[in-house]
This record gives C-alpha cells, sequence and structure tokens, in this order.
C-alpha cells in the first residue's frame, strides 16, 4: 500500500467520525489544497452513503436449518463402521439410533453401537467424549454397561461404541412380571448405588431414564444396567450457539419428564450429581405409580417455554395423592401391575415414600438428597421399618420459598396478601405441630407404632393442605401483586373451593382441612358470608365423616362459629361454640391447647353478648392452660395472650393489658427476630394501650417505631405505610395535636394518590380519615367538599350498595348535622341507611347506628315522634344484635327514654332510664380500677333518671337512686363534676321531700363543687350549674314559706341575684 | 499429522506456496462435506457455510488448539473457497436464466444459503478481486465476513487484529467496495 492510500485511509476514517459543517472544516484542512484526495475521500464517504444495504449482511447465512437435526443417520445393517460391522437395529431414541454390531478388533465380540443423528457438531462431540474417556474408564461397577468407544462415521456422525445389554427398560421389566412394590425398591436401590459409583468417579450421567436403565437376568435374578454414561455430557455440554441450544432442545424433546429444573433452564450449564438425584426422583415415581411426576406428553402440548416453566416451577403431586387421584380402571391396573390392591397400594406410598420421592424432586437441589447412596439408604430404612430421614421439609423452608416465589405478590398485596399468608401460616403451624408430634411418636416407636401411623397420616395431611394453598397462592396474577384486584385472589379462593369438591372426592380428610384453611382465609378476608356457607357444608361433611366426637369436628364448629359472630349472628353462633367447647373437653381434657383455643372463641362470643367480664376471663382460663402445659413458646400463646389483652382493654383494665402485651410481644420478637408484620401488629396494639392509658409519649414513640419497621420492610414508599401513617395521626388526634395529625393524614392520602390514583377505594378511605380530622378541627366547610370527592370515587369504584358508600354517606350527614343544614342531612342518612339496607336484609350493627343517627336528626329538628320511632327501632335492633346487657344497648335505651321524657311519657322513662342504668351499673363491674369513661357514661345514667324521677316529683325513690350513686362515686371519682351534680339531685330530693334542712348542705356542696369545677363541665353540660343555682332559690324559696321571717327569703333573693347574671367566671 | 497440518505449518513460516496448495485442500473438502450433507438431506435443502468451514477444519485440521496463526491461513483458504463455490453456483443459475434452458439440480449443484442477490454477489467478488490486489488483509476480512460469515469479532481473531481495528477497516473497504461496484455500473460515478 502507498504512502498515499495510507494517507487516504487515515483522512478517510478521521471523517467518518465527524458530521456536516465540522467534516467539511476538517477535510479543508486535512487535504489542504490535494483535489485528488479531497475528490477520493468524498467519493468513498459518498459511495458509502448510497450504499443501503451493501456489503451490510454477509452473502451467506448462518441459522440452523431447523429441520436439519430431526433427520434419522441411514445406516444399514452390513455397513462397517470403523470396526464394527453393524447386525441389527436394536433401538431408537431421541438423539440417535442403536444397533448391535460386532467388534472385529482387537477382540472379537458384540457390542451395541449408538449411531448419533445429525445437527451434532461432530468433532466437538468427540472431542468432549474423548475428554471424559479416563474417567469413564475407572467406573467398574456391575450396574452399569461401560462405554468402549466412540468415533465418527464417514458421513461424519459420531457414534458411540458400549457393552451390549440384552435387556428391557426397568419401568416394562417391573410391569411385565408384576413386581411388587418391595421387589421394585431392591431393584431402584441397585441403581441408586451405580449412579453412586459414578458420582463417586466425577462422572455425572444427565440424561437418567427408564430407556436408560435396561434389566437383564441372571440366572433368575434381575440385574439392572445403566447405559449412556458419558454421552449425554459429549453431547449436551456444548458452548451455547444457537445450535447447540437447538441440540439440547432435541435431546429435550425425547426426555422432558426426567428433566430436572436446572436442567430445563438451558442457560445454566452448571450440572452436578443432584440433577441425576432429581431423575432418580422421576424414575422412583414412576415405578411406584406408573407415571412420571409431569406427564411427558402433557409437557409437550403446552408448548417448550411453558414447559420449562412447568418443569421449573410447579410442584408435583405427591406419588400417593397420584395414585389416588387415578381414574379407577388406571388405579387398578397399576395396583395390579405391583402385585397389590389399590387402597395396599396407596397406604404403601403415603408416608415415607411420598416425603422420599418429593425429597428428590426439590426445586431446590440443596434440599433434595446429597448423595444417591443417602436416597439408597433411606430407601433400605423405609424397607426396614426404620424412620427415615425425609420428612416434609421444615414449615420455616416451605414458608420461605413462598415468599420468594411470590416475592412481589406478598409485599404488595397488603392485607389481602397478609389474609392469605395467616391462613397459609396457621396451615403450616398445624402442619409442623403433627409433625413434631410423628417426631414424638417416633422416638417412642415400637409399641407406639399405631400412633406413629395416625401422626403420619396427620402430617402427609397437611402437607398436602400446604402444597395445594402453595400451588394456588402460585395463581396470583401481577394485578393483584400490585394490590389494585383482589377480584382475581377471590376467584382464585372459589376456584379451589371447586377443586376441593373434584379432586379430593375420595380424600374427605384432606378435603375437610383443606376447606378449613380456605374457611380461615375468607375470615381473614373479611368475606364472612362465604366463610359462613362455606364452613356450613364443612361441619356437615366432617359430622357425616367422623360421626361423632373428633377434633376436626369442633375445628369445623368453631370455624362456623367466628363466621357467625363476625356477622353479628350471635345467638346462632351459641349452641356451636359451646358444644365445640364441650366435645373438646370430652376429647382431650381441659388441659389441652385446643380447649384453650375453643375457650378463645367463646370468649368472643361473650364479648361480643356484652359480658366483658365473662369474656375476660375466659381468656384468661385459656392463657392459664397454656401455662400450665408449658406451651408458652409459640405464635398460637402469643394470640392467647393478645386475646386477653383485648378483654382488659375493653374491660378497661389497661395496666394489666399492657403488662401482657408487653409479654406477648416480648414473646414475638424472640420467635419471629428482626422486622415481622407480626410483630408489628403487637407494637401497634401496644401502642394503643399506652394510649389508652393516656401515655400520649409513649403511644406515639412505639407507633412511631411501627412506621420505622414498617419502612424498613416495605421501602420508604410503600402504600401500606398510609395505615401506620393514619395509626400515628390517630394517636396524635386523640392527643389533641390536630394540626400534626392533619399532617400525617394528607402524608397518607398523599402516599396513596401517588400509588394508586384518584380512583381508588384506599384513597376515597384516606380522603374519609382527613374530612373526620378537619371536621374535628371545625373545618367543616373544607371536610364536606372533601368527603363528597370520597364519596363520588366510591361509588364510581365500588358501586352504589357498597358498605363502604353507606359509611361516608352517614358521615356525610354528620358533617352536614354539625352545620346546621338538618334537611339535608336527614335526606342523607335515609340514603346511607337504604344503601345499608340493601347490604344486610336484617338486624345489622350499622343499620341501628343509622337508625340512630336518624332519631337525633329528627329530635333536633322537633320531630319529636318521629325521633321516638327512630330510637325505639334502633333500640330494638341493638339488643338483637348485642344482648339486652350490652353498653351499646343501654345507649339505645338512654336515646329513647330522651325522647320519652322530652315528650312527657315520663313513666316510660324513667323505665328505660332505669333499664339502661341497670345496664352500665353490671358493664362497670367491680374493682378499683373503673374506667373513665365508664363512670361518666354511669354518670349520665344516674343523672338521667334522677332528672326523670324528679319531674315525676318520685322524691323518695330519686333519694335511694341518688344516694346509691353518691356511695359509688364517693370512691371512685370524689372531685368530678358529676359527683357534686348528685350532690345537688340529693339536695333537690330532700328538698321535694321538705327536708329543708338536710337540702341545703347537699345543695350547696353540689353548687360550689361544680362552681369549682365549672370549666370541666362540658358545654352541653352547664345548665346542671344553673340548675343548682335554682335549686338554691327554690330551697329558700320554699324554706320561707315554711318558716318565714328567718332570712330564708333574703337568701332567695341573693340565689336568684346569681340566676339573672350567670356564672360569670370568678 | 494430516497434509493440512503440515501445509499450515509451512505457511506460517511464511512459504509463499503453502496458501496456493492449502486452497485446493480446503476447497475440495467442502465440497465433499457440502455433497454428503446434501445427499442426506431432503431436497432443497440449503447448506450453512460457517457451520461448513468449521466442520472441514475439525476433520482436516482436527485439534482444537492449533494456533491462531495456522486457522488464519485455513481460513483465508476457506474463505476463498467458498467465495468460489458461491460464484461458480451464481454463473451457473445466471447461465440457466439467460440461456432460458432447464434447472437441472446435481450434486455439484449446491444450494448454499445466500440471501443476496446473485448479480450482486458477482459485482461484490469482482470488486473485490480488484481491492484484493490493492490491500489484501482488509480483502481477507471482507471474505471472512461476507463468504464464510463470520462476525467482526470472529474475523479479527482469525486474522490477528483488534476488533477495533477489524471495524476501521470493514468501514474503509465497505466505502472501498461500495465506489468500486458503482463504477462499474455506471451509476452514479464519483465526482
Amino acid at each position: 500500500m502507498s504512502d498515499a492510500e495510507q494517507r487516504e485511509e487515515a483522512v478517510f476514517e478521521a471523517a467518518l467520525q465527524l458530521h456536516g459543517a465540522q467534516r467539511g472544516a476538517y477535510l479543508d484542512q486535512a487535504c489542504a489544497g490535494d483535489v485528488v484526495l479531497r475528490e477520493r475521500i468524498e467519493g468513498l464517504l459518498g459511495a458509502l452513503e448510497r450504499a443501503g444495504g451493501l456489503l451490510d449482511e454477509p452473502a451467506v447465512t448462518r441459522e440452523q436449518a431447523s429441520h436439519a437435526v430431526l433427520i434419522p443417520p441411514t445406516a444399514q445393517p452390513g455397513d462397517h463402521i470403523g470396526s464394527y460391522k453393524l447386525l441389527q437395529q436394536i433401538g431408537e431414541g431421541g438423539c440417535g439410533v442403536v444397533y448391535m454390531a460386532e467388534q472385529t478388533q482387537p477382540v472379537r465380540r458384540r457390542v451395541a453401537l449408538k449411531i448419533l443423528k445429525l445437527g451434532m457438531d461432530t468433532k466437538q462431540v468427540i472431542a468432549r467424549f474423548e475428554a471424559e474417556r479416563q474417567a469413564l474408564a475407572l467406573m467398574d461397577h456391575p450396574n452399569i454397561a461401560k462405554v468402549l468407544d466412540a468415533g465418527s462415521t464417514d458421513t461424519g456422525r459420531p457414534y458411540f461404541v458400549m457393552e451390549l445389554v440384552r435387556g428391557v427398560k426397568i419401568t416394562e421389566f417391573c410391569d411385565e412380571n408384576r413386581l411388587p412394590m418391595r421387589q421394585r425398591l431392591e431393584l431402584f436401590i441397585q441403581v441408586c448405588q451405580a449412579i453412586q459409583h459414578a458420582h463417586q468417579k466425577g462422572i455425572i450421567h444427565r440424561d437418567l431414564k427408564p430407556s436408560n436403565i435396561l434389566v437383564t437376568v441372571n440366572d433368575g435374578v434381575p440385574l439392572p444396567k445403566v447405559i449412556d454414561f458419558g454421552i449425554a455430557k459429549a453431547t449436551t455440554g456444548q458452548s451455547l450457539t444457537d445450535k447447540t441450544v437447538f441440540t439440547a432442545f432435541e435431546q429435550f424433546i425425547g426426555t422432558p419428564a426426567y428433566m430436572s429444573p436446572e436442567q430445563a433452564m438451558m442457560t445454566s450449564l452448571d450440572i452436578d450429581t443432584r440433577t441425576d438425584i432429581y431423575s432418580l426422583g422421576v424414575l422412583l415415581y414412576e415405578l411406584l405409580t406408573g407415571k412420571t411426576p409431569f406427564e411427558a406428553r402433557e409437557l409437550l402440548q403446552v408448548g417448550f417455554d411453558e414447559m420449562r416453566r412447568t418443569i421449573r416451577e410447579k410442584e408435583p403431586a405427591r406419588p400417593s395423592t397420584r395414585l389416588s387421584t387415578m381414574v379407577e380402571g388406571e388405579l387398578t391396573t397399576a395396583a395390579k401391575r405391583r402385585h397389590t390392591e389399590a387402597p395396599k397400594l396407596i397406604n404403601f406410598v403415603r408416608g415415607d415414600l411420598d416425603w422420599i420421592v418429593m425429597k428428590c424432586l426439590e426445586k431446590d437441589r440443596s434440599q433434595r438428597y446429597e448423595t444417591a447412596n443417602g436416597l439408597a439408604m433411606d430407601l433400605q430404612r423405609h424397607l426396614n421399618s426404620e424412620p427415615v430421614v425425609a420428612c416434609p421439609p421444615s414449615a420455616a423452608y416451605r414458608f420461605r420459598k413462598l415468599l420468594r416465589r411470590n416475592k412481589l405478590a406478598f409485599i404488595a398485596v397488603g392485607a389481602v396478601a397478609v389474609a392469605l399468608v395467616v391462613g397459609l401460616a396457621v396451615a403450616l403451624w398445624q402442619y409442623t405441630d403433627k409433625r413434631r408430634a410423628y417426631d414424638r411418636a417416633v422416638a417412642a416407636e415400637g409399641e407406639q407404632s399405631r400412633l406413629r401411623r395416625q401422626a403420619d397420616r396427620e402430617a402427609s395431611k397437611s402437607r398436602h393442605v400446604a402444597t395445594f394453598l402453595e400451588e394456588m397462592l402460585k395463581g396470583v396474577g401481577p394485578s393483584v401483586a400490585l394490590g389494585r384486584d383482589t377480584k382475581i385472589l377471590r376467584e382464585l379462593l372459589d376456584q379451589t373451593d371447586g377443586r376441593i369438591a373434584r379432586e379430593l372426592m375420595d380424600e374427605a380428610d384432606v378435603a375437610i382441612e383443606l376447606r378449613d384453611v380456605l374457611v380461615q382465609v375468607y375470615l381473614e378476608l373479611g368475606d364472612y358470608q362465604r366463610a359462613e356457607a362455606l364452613a356450613r357444608t364443612n361441619l356437615a361433611q366432617c359430622r357425616a365423616y367422623y360421626g361423632g366426637d373428633h377434633s376436626a369436628v369442633a375445628d369445623a364448629l368453631e370455624r362456623l362459629s367466628q363466621a357467625l359472630l363476625q356477622l353479628s349472628r350471635l345467638s346462632e353462633s351459641e349452641p356451636l361454640v359451646l358444644e365445640a367447647v364441650s366435645m373438646r373437653r370430652r376429647l382431650a381434657g381441659t388441659n389441652h391447647a385446643n380447649y384453650a383455643s375453643a375457650l378463645g372463641v367463646l370468649a368472643s362470643l361473650r364479648r361480643q353478648q356484652g359480658s366483658v367480664a365473662e369474656a375476660e376471663s375466659l381468656h384468661r382460663e385459656a392463657v392459664i392452660c397454656f401455662r400450665n402445659l408449658r406451651q408458652t413458646n409459640s405464635t398460637t400463646f402469643a394470640q392467647a395472650l393478645g386475646n386477653l389483652v383485648t378483654a382488659l382493654y375493653e374491660g378497661g383494665k389497661f395496666a394489666e393489658a399492657e403488662t401482657n402485651q408487653v409479654e406477648a410481644l416480648t414473646l414475638l420478637r424472640n420467635l419471629l427476630p428482626g422486622e415481622h408484620p407480626a410483630v408489628g401488629q403487637a407494637m401497634g396494639s401496644l401502642a394503643g394501650i399506652y394510649e389508652a392509658r393516656g401515655n400520649f409519649v409513649e403511644a406515639e414513640r412505639v407507633q412511631r417505631e411501627v412506621l420505622t419497621m414498617n419502612r424498613k420492610l416495605l421501602g420508604e414508599n410503600h402504600p401500606d405505610l398510609a395505615k401506620d401513617l393514619n395509626n400515628l395521626a390517630g394517636i396524635l388526634e386523640s392527643h389533641g395535636r390536630l394540626v400534626e395529625a392533619e399532617g400525617l393524614y394528607r402524608q397518607a392520602l398523599a402516599l396513596r394518590q401517588q400509588h394508586f390514583g384518584t380512583e381508588h377505594q384506599l384513597v376515597a378511605s384516606s380522603m374519609g380519615n382527613l374530612a373526620n380530622l378537619l371536621r374535628m378541627e371545625g373545618k367543616l366547610s373544607e371536610a364536606e367538599p372533601l368527603l363528597r370527592d370520597a364519596l363520588a370515587i366510591q361509588k364510581r369504584i365500588l358501586g352504589p350498595d357498597h358498605p363502604a358508600v353507606s359509611e361516608s354517606l352517614n358521615n356525610l350527614s354528620l358533617i352536614l348535622y354539625f352545620q346546621q343544614k338538618l334537611a339535608e342531612a336527614e335526606a342523607m342518612m335515609r340514603e346511607a341507611l337504604t344503601v345499608q339496607r340493601k347490604i344486610n336484609e336484617g338486624d345489622h350493627p350499622a343499620v341501628a347506628a343509622m337508625l340512630r343517627n336518624l332519631g337525633r336528626l329528627a329530635l333536633d329538628q322537633g320531630k319529636v315522634a318521629d325521633a321516638e320511632t327512630e330510637f325505639r327501632a334502633a333500640a330494638a335492633m341493638r339488643g338483637r344484635l348485642v344482648g339486652t346487657n350490652h353498653p351499646g344497648y343501654a345507649a339505645a335505651l338512654n336515646d329513647l327514654a330522651y325522647v320519652l321524657r322530652v315528650q312527657g311519657k315520663l313513666s316510660e322513662a324513667e323505665l328505660q332510664f332505669g333499664n339502661s342504668l341497670n345496664i352500665k351499673k353490671q358493664a362497670l363491674g367491680t374493682g378499683p380500677n373503673y374506667q373513665p369513661a365508664r363512670l361518666d357514661d354511669l354518670a349520665v345514667g344516674y343523672t338521667q333518671l334522677a332528672l326523670t324521677m324528679l319531674t315525676r316529683s318520685n322524691y323518695t325513690d330519686c333519694e335511694v337512686l341518688v344516694r346509691e350513686w353518691l356511695e359509688l362515686a364517693g370512691r371512685a371519682m370524689p372531685d368530678s363534676w358529676h359527683t357534686f351534680n348528685a350532690h345537688s339531685l340529693l339536695g333537690e330530693s330532700l328538698l321535694g321531700q321538705r327536708k329543708f334542712a338536710d337540702a341545703e348542705p347537699a345543695l350547696q356542696t353540689g353548687y360550689e363543687g361544680m362552681s369549682r369545677k365549672q370549666k370541666e363541665i362540658p358545654a352541653a353540660s352547664r345548665p346542671h350549674l344553673e340548675a343548682a343555682i335554682r335549686r338554691l332559690v327554690n330551697l329558700y324559696v320554699a324554706w320561707d314559706k315554711a318558716a318565714p321571717d328567718s332570712g330564708k327569703a333574703e337568701k332567695a333573693t341573693e340565689w336568684r341575684q346569681r340566676l339573672t347574671r350567670p356564672e360569670s367566671t370568678p | 499429522m494430516s497434509d493440512v497440518t503440515l501445509i499450515l505449518e509451512r505457511a506460517e513460516q511464511g512459504d509463499p506456496a503453502a496458501a496456493d496448495q492449502l486452497l485446493p485442500l480446503v476447497y475440495a473438502e467442502l465440497r465433499r462435506l457440502a455433497a454428503h450433507k446434501m445427499a442426506n438431506e431432503a431436497a432443497g435443502h440449503t447448506l450453512q457455510p460457517t457451520a461448513l468451514v468449521h466442520e472441514a477444519w475439525l476433520r482436516l485440521v482436527g485439534k482444537e488448539d492449533q494456533k491462531w496463526d495456522g486457522r488464519a491461513h485455513f481460513f483465508a483458504a476457506a474463505a476463498e473457497a467458498m467465495r468460489r463455490i458461491l460464484i461458480e453456483r451464481a454463473r451457473r443459475k445466471q447461465a440457466v436464466r439467460h440461456g432460458g434452458g432447464q434447472s437441472r439440480m446435481d450434486v455439484d449443484d449446491l444450494e448454499i444459503a445466500a440471501p443476496v442477490p446473485d448479480d450482486e454477489l458477482l459485482a461484490i467478488s469482482e470488486a473485490l478481486d480488484k481491492f484484493a490486489a490493492r490491500d489484501r488483509q482488509k480483502a481477507e476480512l471482507v471474505k471472512l465476513r461476507y463468504f464464510v460469515g463470520l462476525t467482526l469479532e470472529e474475523a479479527a481473531t482469525v486474522l490477528g487484529v483488534s476488533v477495533p481495528t477489524a471495524s476501521r477497516w470493514w468501514s474503509y473497504s465497505r466505502a472501498w467496495l461500495c465506489r468500486e461496484i458503482e463504477r462499474q455500473a455506471g451509476g452514479s460515478t464519483s465526482r
């Protein structure tokens, strides 16, 4: 090349990097007047621009012609290949044709010669074989057929020469000879030993399948021989070009049923001995059931990618399940081929063998047997009736695995996923417990083999349940994972229900347990109707299957009563709960965890019925039961503690609630180290207790800790954090820090808007929270439009007949009420009621509450008769819902009595106030730690009743009543304005009886106390202070009439003056 | 040691006659291989030049660990052989078309997978001859890429140059060849 040419290239290359004016400038400078050079360069650049696709693509293509590899080789018996003469074709497989051949040199012998199909890179195949030849030569085992040689045919195809094995496929051999299970296992153990030998020499087979394991019979003794060692590696372990992937695919077509998950990945060249363990597991599966875990035909039908996904992700059915779900004829045939009967076959496989096979088939190879020998030994142990190593993998492991696989779903689904996880966790815990029972039974084997079998069955049943659920969860799609759609999830649950009915017809016990878990999930999801229906079915099935007392029947009873409790159908629930409790007692005595759990359900019932004290003592009994059993180191115990805490909380025993909740939290922290949702939840409860105790500092601190933990768990920007922000805002709100609370509510709202846009239920609910706070801040005009927006969103998204719509209508009505827009408020409340009635046809707490609100609205508009109607309906419903011992019923009676008194229906008013007060007195219970709110409520009850009696001139009754009240109040709340009011009321009742001298100190104590405490008196109750003055005026007027000129007239005037210029604060 | 290996060693030592001896051997082997494959394949099947050359290499030279220099000589020969095979085929097909005669297929009528039009192939081949006279190495690069279907990286390895160098060479070669083809066609000529 000349200097000029070199210069031309250099300038061309530089110019190519530049464009437009830059290129022009460069050429001006570089060519510097050299017109020829300039012209050549521009010619080249121009040609390149005009070239189009010219020389862009090579003249030849390099794609693999896809059909080339599927053409079988053409070799005829009689042909000579190397020093071998082909005698006859003895087999044909996915990757080649096998001939019986005669070797002439160096020794004359019969061999098997396998010619591979086209599509292999012959030289590479042979090179790879050569690389492994030495290792192959080291193998010397009676169950391994030796590979003797490799080479290429004249047409360039690789071939392998092997020891000739005149046998049949192991599966065919077993079936044709009707080999019983034990002999099948013994044969299989020999195969394991052969594989172990190869693995010890560093050889992995990679393509174990029945056609590579032939059985010959020597002197009547069957001898399995593993063939084709070294061939799979030579033909598949190639660097990944298109061609080799295709070659691998071709191999794949022959044997997808035996392919391990890591092989199915196909991008991974990282194959080790555990791949063979997997294939052995498939073989064992087939020997036991006659089927492979995944049917080759079905795998091929679904397409290549789906097939690979199935192998990598789908959990196969346990062998025993596979057998029991076969159609009748199939199962009978399978049993016949194993020289046994169907039920016996299933029983033989169920348990140990299930676990052994499933351990081989683990997707995660670290969970498989380490060695083939380990597998063989476990089978031998099983044959010797010794405990096996294989067991259902630990619950924790399965859970982790599930979490890993559904990571996105679990993190994002929020409540729904948590519900499912809880359902699953319950199943897994049960299952772990049963597993422990099994372990204990195994330890005490021998005399307790019956127990062992039972425990064994229980454990495998639970495993089935867990697997089933897991499978179900796998279907959770991306839309669910994004937390937007619970519909799919519900469909999934419904489908599962259908599947249970269809697939588990012959396994009633498994079906029952599975359905039980479903019920739990529905309960967690809050779909109580569905839970009830399903629980009812399950209870019926349970009774039919188990007859009388059985722990599963008790489970079903408890579940149904839980659903009914949630639906507030207390009277229906009660007999079921009682039956469950007594059944548990009969089954296992009172000193058993299950009995304790049943007590928990009964306690919940009592709580809802208003018997808080009884609920508390039942929960306490359950906790003591666990303590006696020393089962205090489990989440179940933590849950029992949590229940007790709830009861204590409701009973106002906050100090004790706090102690127990701290214990529960400590326990959970130990059991679930690090950040964990359950720990966060327990902390949240603790924050609530602190809040109730007025310890806002601690409440705020703990709630902030929850927020921090969940930020770690979920990331800074997760929509679920909105819930924690709301709780924190709630604490600040009740501490009166409304501005801060508003900020947090706004933060929560923004977070949800950012994730869900504007059209989302959670966004609407956040808007509702904020609106409520704005209402508290008195920003009614701001709250109203916000809530109207929320309502509109809810109507669009949830439809007009949804509980959330009804709730928003109710709240909006209240905001209008506070703005004194009474007519509009009433209309809106009626709409809310209509919606709620569409949702709940019969009695429902929300309906009762709205009736009550309507009564209040009517009352404020002066429609007293309407108000009475509504209050009466509300009270009746409340009574039916919660029972007539419930504080809620007392409040409803109070409303009714009030409207009666306003109308002058005094005797009924007195009666209802009296009823109401009696309930409140009972609810208060005894003991030194009364809940302030309860005491205030009680005080109001006494006051109302006393006032009614006074209006009716029922002075003596009133005196008795108020003295009773003062006795309690003197102990519980001596310095409350209510108590001083009571003194004043006592004074009036004495005045009515003309006991002026006794009345005077009472009235004066009352007035002075209230005057001193007037800052504590709510604005609405200020008239009580005025009434106290009026009573004093009345006293002196009456006294003056009775005893004129005793100076009482002056006193009357003095007090009357205070009345005309009502209490200005001194 | 096979003939080819000996020849390659001599070529490496700088014997100019060695390359000439190599070509017929490689050419014959490629044709033989192709014929074998065609005989065993369904009609209409096309051969993969890249695979064919790789296989020829394995058959003639064998060991994978052959020095790259030897491989450069071999591939140069293979590229040239493949070009001849393609050109022959294209010429024959043109003759058939222009002469209106009947399409006759025999073992020699190798169907090589070649997506470019025959006249383009011929034009490039002709231009490449001129280019080779001017710059042999760059012409080798084009042959390896165009007639064997090697990637830029593979071709760079065979030629023992860096990939950026091969890339620069490729731009220049392509520009040069395109301009040459324009000239031959008498179309858009350079200014």
